[in-house]
């Protein structure tokens, strides 16, 4: 959740991040394995920094630990797909939508009301 | 004395009949080749939307993958996609996933001939299917409006279900449109404006074709209803092989139950089919008996397989200087009739224009796809479509020598029968119908002051999963293979049911017609076996 954090930009995030995860991870015994061993690189890399726990980092620090692992062709091969790319893929159809301006995005309850009013979001 | 009826098909045309039969008090056993499904279709949406996952196929489909050997449909002709990937197999078929569209067919739909000079005519009047359109609506729970749309049908009752609003952007563009005298209106959807029938109120998730709470109708609300009479017996994955006759009446139907190699019969008065299209006149073709039945069922003239129309969908969209804000409103919203019926002899066929308050799903499913580095880089990238709208021309075909379904002579089943090949392509008519299509979408574009407006080529059409035709109906067996209750000619007990009975396919989506007949058809199998 921390490096999902640093990679969409939104703070706090909501819960649907984590029940993604947590879906993956039960339905797919692959990624179950995948994100512990996600877990155990961003904890050694933050260890070897001097911090005790990637969650616990300061943005800028999870944010270079992430650069790494997405710059280096071996960790990469492994993460960038089923780890960063699927979290901005749930940020497009999620977070995504309120940062365009829409308070809420498809596949939510979105009521029968506030899409006949004037919207009242971002400008133009 | 319980008669039992056979249907072939737990799509939404063999559910409305099951359904109906069975409240008749009548027994039914409905046979599907594949498997049933969760409803309401939470899990689904699970699946395909709250924990979609764009890289890999979902862990555990739904419905659950097919065996192979099940399904091997070949084609040829030029259209773009994969037919056999457009027939959903599992109990409700392609009504699980559906948008729910269902305007009623013009009194002018079933006389192109006579009007327009081109196809054929129907052996039904819009004045004989009228009170069933008014049962279907309400069966299906039809949100809509008769008012405001100055180019419906004449109705004899009003809609069940008051019209889903148009958006506040909808409104504005409506207002520009009037100006320029194009009239746009609310949307006729099975999707329910309030709670009804048991159903849940709509509360616009969106994503309506995998609604997760049963507000859009899906066939299994029906079915679960009709198996509580103790009237039917559902078989799931069960392969439906032939039609037995004795003499010319109908016997028994041979079925596989659990996709299996044993072979079964149920014995029956009366087999209805209604499995689509395609392979509804693959099981008339390969239930070939002696006399005039040796090329297959109805098909003494040949006529099972001819006469195939896709409902042709070609999609565009415009973009514009102001932000327009779509996908606030469940994808049905506004469209337009204006166009569906032009009169006096033409070559060329009508359309209806869809102007949904729509998010382009592509454009998101498209810039998904890439590689980005932030969630901010990605928002920057979406923000184009905020200023896009889509345009949708559905638009009418006619039957023609390069539209038709034959048995394969080459593909076969794991039981030795051929599977069924497509042959479709565009014709003229269908050539100047794009045209219309186009000039048409430049015409909205100009009234709406967009600043550019793109429809997909002609080349890139979709039949929205609507295959119709290959067993149409007719008074005469030289050019028709049922009736106009679906009743095959010549031989009595035996019928078909749905879209492939079609004579022609409209400019409008066909489910509600099909669901009218269907009821139509149940009352007629109803007080025949009554009578008999």
């Amino acid at each position: 959740m921390a490096a999902a954090e640093a990679v969409t930009g939104v703070r706090p995030l909501r819960g649907h991040y984590e029940a993604y995860y947590r879906h993956q991870a039960a339905h797919r015994l692959a990624y179950r394995d995948l994100y512990r061993r996600f877990a155990k690189v961003v904890q050694d890399m933050a260890s070897a920094r001097g911090h005790g726990d990637f969650t616990i980092c300061d943005l800028p620090t999870r944010l270079e630990i992430i650069e790494v692992i997405r710059d280096d062709p071996a960790t990469a091969q492994e993460f960038e797909i089923p780890v960063f790319q699927e979290t901005l893929a749930t940020y497009a159809r999620t977070d995504a939508w309120l940062a365009l301006g829409y308070v809420s995005w498809e596949g939510s309850a979105r009521g029968l009301e506030v899409y006949r009013q004037p919207f009242a979001g971002s400008t133009p | 004395m319980t008669r039992r009826v056979a249907i072939v098909g737990a799509g939404i045309v063999g559910t409305t009949l099951a359904y109906h039969l069975v409240q008749a008090g009548h027994r039914v056993d409905i046979f599907e080749n594949g498997p049933d499904i969760p409803y309401p279709h939470a899990p689904q949406f699970a699946n395909e939307v709250l924990y979609a996952n764009r890289f890999a196929a979902p862990a555990q489909a739904i419905p659950e993958p097919l065996p192979s050997g099940v399904k091997g449909l070949t084609q040829s002709g030029d259209y773009p996609g994969k037919i056999d990937d457009e027939r959903s197999m599992c109990v409700g078929g392609q009504a699980t996933r559906w948008w729910g569209i269902t305007p009623r067919l013009l009194p002018e739909s079933f006389r192109p001939k006579t009007l327009h000079g081109y196809g054929d005519d129907w052996p039904i009047t819009y004045g004989e299917l009228e009170p069933y359109y008014c049962q279907a609506e309400h069966y299906l729970g039809i949100s809509g409006s008769g008012d405001d749309n100055p180019f419906g049908p004449p109705r004899s009752q009003p809609y069940p279900l008051p019209p889903f609003a148009l958006s506040h952007t909808d409104m504005e563009l409506a207002a520009k449109l009037s100006a320029c005298g194009l009239r746009v209106h609310t949307t006729p959807q099975a999707r329910t404006r309030h709670a009804y029938g048991g159903r849940p109120a709509c509360q616009n998730v969106g994503k309506c074709a995998t609604c997760p709470v049963g507000a859009r109708y899906s066939p299994n609300h029906h079915l679960a209803l009709a198996m509580r009479t103790g009237l039917l017996t559902l078989h799931t994955n069960a392969v439906a092989r032939r039609i037995v006759l004795k003499g010319n009446r109908v016997r028994a139907l041979v079925y596989h139950p659990d996709h299996g190699a044993v072979a079964k019969e149920c014995v029956a008065d009366v087999v209805i089919v209604a499995a689509g299209a395609i392979e509804s006149a693959r099981l008339l073709l390969l239930s070939s008996a002696s006399g005039i039945h040796r090329n297959g069922l109805g098909n003494d003239s040949g006529q099972v397989g001819r006469n195939l129309g896709f409902h042709h969908v070609w999609r565009g969209h415009m973009d514009f200087k102001q932000v327009v804000m779509a996908g606030r409103a469940g994808p049905p919203t506004m469209l337009s009739h204006q166009f569906i019926e032009p009169a006096g002899p033409r070559a060329y066929g009508g359309v209806s224009v869809e102007l949904f308050d729509y998010f382009s799903d592509a454009h998101i499913e498209s810039l998904a796809r890439r590689h980005w580095r932030s969630g901010a880089q990605m928002v920057e990238a979406l923000r184009p479509a905020l200023h896009c709208r889509s345009i949708t021309f559905n638009a009418e075909t006619q039957p023609g020598p390069g539209k038709y379904a034959a048995l394969s002579k080459k593909s076969t089943d794991r039981f030795g029968d051929p599977f069924m090949h497509v042959h479709y392509e565009l014709d003229a008519f269908d050539h100047e119908t794009y045209h219309v299509s186009s000039r048409l979408a430049e015409r909205f574009a100009l009234a709406l002051e967009a600043d550019s407006v793109e429809l997909d080529p002609v080349s890139n059409y979709w039949s929205a999963h609507h295959h119709l035709g290959t067993c149409r109906m007719g008074s005469s067996p030289r050019d028709s293979v049922v009736d106009s209750f679906g009743a095959v000619h010549s031989t009595p007990g035996v019928y078909v049911c749905g879209g492939s009975t079609f004579v022609t396919a409209t400019a409008l989506q066909p489910t509600l017609t099909m669901v009218a007949m269907a009821i139509r058809s149940a009352r007629h199998v109803s007080e025949m076996l009554r009578t008999s």
